[in-house]
């Protein structure tokens, strides 16, 4: 054991200091080529960071001091609002600290944590808005597999010694067999005697069964099965490809592939008989699986089956709502529809029958209700943004994060203006005089929010005490 | 004793040459004790006995830091509730959390460390040394590894080396010595200034004008020189010697970083000056006398080692000054003056010969005792006079045992 090993006591501090526990660069996230050519950036923010983000406090950073090498220059790094930075070397052969600034995803996650979003497990059930599960679950969330756990349940997993061979290209699979499955050959046979004597123990027990007999036939080892009987079994699975890929991904631990689907077989039988929210197999067959732990410590949050609270009208049916920008209207987009962008992630609009799709109406009453979505609106100060509520979110195989977010009923909008102190929601008209006892009680509910559990009237609160200065 | 406005105003007469005490390494013990130069019994032009000599060194005259006065803070008016908003504050002091452990940014340059442990040193960044492809390869002793392209300097090294090293800057203020503190990158002034303060030496954090050292009568002639006694007083009656007095050289200069000040450490090596330097990876260690291998980019690892050498310089002083008070000078006087008070005492004696056989002459003979001479004591009086100084010495050790008494038991 390498920690176990005796070292100098300046080593072993130096195993504990921050520069030694800032993690490996992980590699460039890599680009659709396809993309690539049409929209190439060398300025776009990544799909996902690649470095850590240095912080320090105002008063080192007025002195340069990052705890690193040699204090930064101050004029860069005094001039922004959020300090953070990420080191691309801590010395290079110029003798500078080459760093760069690390805003664009330290906002964006915090960002994402204000929108109080679990991350879930992969769902390609088609464009249907099932429940998910987060990638927390026991039955997805492998960090390590216990010893004695059986391959089978263990399929679930995410992370995989081998590669996903749908994801190679040819050249790397050619790499792949060369450098780790060539020279593992004697090792693969032992491991199909092994297979063999099973299945010859379980096939004798059988038989042994069925005539009768009491007392088990003795079990064979792997180093009984001669080698004829082994080229018998290879001459066997030579014709059964799928058990030979099964035994082949066992020993290689290869990343599980997913049945080839079509769109045309989501009529098939089985399809429609099975139920929908059953998961079948590893979630990351279709896509490959993910670069990091699922939910790539973007959150750890397990649900967002939560009932928001607010202290003048109570319980909220819906979640706070976030503003989302209109990156691209649809007139312009072609098939690709209308992107929104919700705290600084680039998303669909809700699906299903939504103010996003109203396909029975005129374009000029779209253009009211939801203006600057379907068409660019110069006239819109600011660009368009709409408000959205923010459902789940996935990390995808590429390591790029996928918000859903649905359609937010009219209120949940205006409070969460006036919390933030822009608009006063509408005072309710006061209640008249004369009235009977029924009446009261019905006025007495809060206009606002779905359930009557709390209000703020519980709370000793008056409207007026909601109204924020400015 | 701290020189700083002549750094500021002249980056050309930043280094302050200020003493000329020579660095020995015995110590001698005179009976002459300052109280008799400060009361005026030994007038400064009257050299006295060789035997019963002052012992003097040449120093610059002390000056401020800020030669600018200080505002005036005193309160022009009371305002309307000071005196109850002292009381509330004296009434609510106790409410609230208590913080433990706060981050207080400039401590170490307040307070520094005596001795800088291996974590104060990680903590500061001694260990982060340049990238491998800057390595001098002289510096492999003192490398632990390479990390995140880095070489990763030892922290055991550095914490030894700098321990030897505030060693020898505690032994030569306790003998005396001129320690000059250099840090001339853009962020060390506060650090060499602290240091110095510390160890009452001397500071650079300007350039350094090359030949400060080897061409020392062109570029430091014209500047003022001081002898002070053995605690530090100014001693009057050296103008003379002053005038033709060489500018002196520091016996210890302390480097932080010695990339830059090349020059300065070459002429040190030429005029046989010691020298510790802050080492990188990419230094060559052979450039110093005594080496710190740590980094020498980060302003916290110089507040930290300039912090336990100047720490260190403190202590030699007190040490001295201490031992000083008890009668034991830790320095003997520079070859320069000897000679010069050797010089002064025969003129004088020549001086009163002349005189006395010219009273003769005239007076034919005169009542008073032949040896006398005016302000300088006769036998007599010197043996009454030393009566007095044991036993004003026996005073102030309070019956303790001196140390070179320790061996008669």
């Amino acid at each position: 054991m390498a920690s176990a090993k005796s070292v100098s006591p300046g080593a072993a501090l130096l195993r504990t200091s921050r520069l030694f526990s800032l993690p490996a660069a992980l590699p460039q996230p890599r680009r659709d080529e396809a993309a690539n050519y049409v929209n190439h950036s060398e300025t776009a923010t990544e799909p996902y960071p690649t470095r850590q983000i240095i912080a320090t406090t105002s008063w080192s950073r007025r002195i340069g001091d990052w705890g690193l090498k040699r204090p930064l220059p101050i004029k860069t790094t005094t001039k922004t609002t959020f300090p953070m930075i990420k080191v691309k070397q801590v010395d290079s052969i110029e003798a500078i600290t080459d760093f760069g600034p690390a805003t664009d995803h330290g906002i964006t996650l915090r960002k994402f944590q204000e929108m109080n979003l679990p991350i879930t497990i992969p769902n390609h059930k088609g464009g249907m808005n099932l429940p998910r599960k987060s990638v927390f679950e026991d039955d997805f969330d492998f960090t390590a597999v216990p010893a004695g756990a059986a391959k089978d349940d263990t399929d679930m997993r995410w992370k995989f010694k081998g590669p996903w061979l749908a994801g190679l290209t040819d050249g790397e699979l050619q790499k792949y067999i060369q450098k780790h499955v060539k020279n593992r050959r004697p090792e693969f046979r032992l491991f199909l005697k092994t297979k063999l004597a099973q299945e010859m123990n379980e096939t004798a027990a059988q038989k042994a069964k069925d005539s009768g007999e009491e007392a088990a036939p003795a079990e064979i080892d792997a180093s009984k099965v001669t080698d004829v009987q082994l080229t018998n079994f290879l001459r066997r699975l030579r014709e059964d490809r799928p058990r030979l890929y099964k035994l082949v991904s066992q020993f290689l631990d290869l990343a599980p592939i997913g049945p080839p689907t079509h769109s045309s077989d989501m009529w098939k039988a089985e399809y429609s008989t099975t139920p929908l929210t059953i998961t079948a197999g590893n979630p990351y067959a279709k896509e490959g699986p993910p670069i990091t732990h699922p939910s790539a410590g973007l959150s750890y949050l397990r649900t967002a089956s939560f009932l928001e609270n607010h202290p003048f009208y109570g319980p909220q049916a819906k979640h706070t709502p976030v503003e989302a920008r209109v990156v691209a209207p649809r007139f312009s987009n072609g098939a690709r529809g209308a992107k929104l962008g919700v705290g600084g992630f680039v998303t669909n609009v809700p699906g299903g029958e939504s103010t996003f799709n109203m396909s029975r109406v005129s374009a000029d009453i779209r253009q009211e209700r939801t203006p600057g979505l379907e068409r660019l609106d110069p006239s819109i100060k600011g660009g368009a943004k709409i408000w959205v509520e923010p459902l789940n979110a996935t990390v995808n195989s590429k390591g790029q994060t996928i918000i859903t977010v649905g359609e937010t009923d009219r209120k949940a909008p205006e409070i969460a203006k006036e919390l933030a102190g822009r608009d006063a929601v509408v005072e309710e008209p006061p209640v008249p005089a004369q009235q009977s006892r029924a009446s009261v009680l019905q006025r007495q509910r809060p206009s606002l929010g779905a359930s009557v559990l709390g209000s703020s009237r519980t709370y000793g609160l008056t409207p007026g005490d909601l109204v924020i200065e400015q | 004793m701290i020189l700083r406005t002549a750094a500021v105003r002249h980056g050309r007469k930043a280094f302050s040459p200020s003493s000329l005490r020579s660095l020995t390494t015995q110590t001698t013990t005179t009976t002459e004790t300052p109280d008799a130069v400060s009361e005026g019994a030994l007038p400064p032009t009257a050299p006295p006995e060789p035997a019963n000599s002052i012992v003097s060194k040449v120093t610059r005259p002390p000056q401020r830091w800020s030669a600018k006065p200080r505002p005036d803070k005193t309160i022009k008016y009371m305002p309307a509730d000071w005196t109850r908003y002292k009381e509330q504050q004296a009434r609510t002091r106790s409410l609230g959390s208590r913080i433990e452990l706060l981050h207080v940014p400039g401590h170490l340059l307040k307070n520094p460390p005596a001795e800088a442990s291996l974590e104060m040193l990680m903590a500061n960044q001694a260990h982060m040394g340049h990238s491998t492809s800057l390595w001098n390869p002289a510096n492999s002793r003192y490398i632990c590894g390479v990390r995140e392209g880095i070489h990763i300097i030892s922290l055991e090294k550095t914490a030894e080396e700098l321990r030897r090293a505030a060693r020898v800057v505690e032994e030569v203020a306790y003998y005396g010595g001129i320690i000059l503190f250099v840090g001339t990158r853009p962020g060390q002034m506060p650090i060499v200034v602290r240091a110095a303060e510390l160890a009452k030496g001397y500071h650079l954090f300007s350039k350094w004008t090359p030949g400060t050292i080897t061409n020392r009568d062109q570029i430091l002639g014209s500047l003022p020189l001081m002898v002070v006694d053995e605690m530090d007083r100014e001693v009057d009656g050296f103008d003379k010697h002053l005038l033709d007095r060489r500018p002196v050289v520091p016996d210890l200069v302390v480097c932080l970083n010695p990339l830059e000040n090349y020059p300065m450490l070459r002429e040190c090596s030429q005029e046989n000056i010691p020298t510790i330097g802050v080492i990188d990876t990419n230094a060559d260690p052979g450039m110093v006398t005594y080496t710190i291998p740590a980094n020498d980019d980060s302003l916290r690892t110089a507040t930290v080692i300039a912090g336990v050498l100047g720490r260190a310089g403190q202590r030699g002083q007190q040490r001295r000054l201490k031992d000083a008070e008890l009668g034991e000078v830790t320095w003997r006087n520079p070859r320069e003056i000897q000679r010069f008070l050797e010089i002064q005492a025969l003129l004088k004696a020549a001086e009163d010969e002349a005189a006395a056989l010219k009273a003769e002459a005239e007076g034919g003979g005169s009542g008073s005792h032949k040896g006398d001479m005016p302000g300088v004591m006769n036998k007599e009086q010197l043996e009454a006079f030393q009566l007095l100084q044991d036993l004003e010495r026996e005073r102030r050790e309070g019956g303790r045992k001196r140390r070179g008494d320790e061996d008669d038991i």
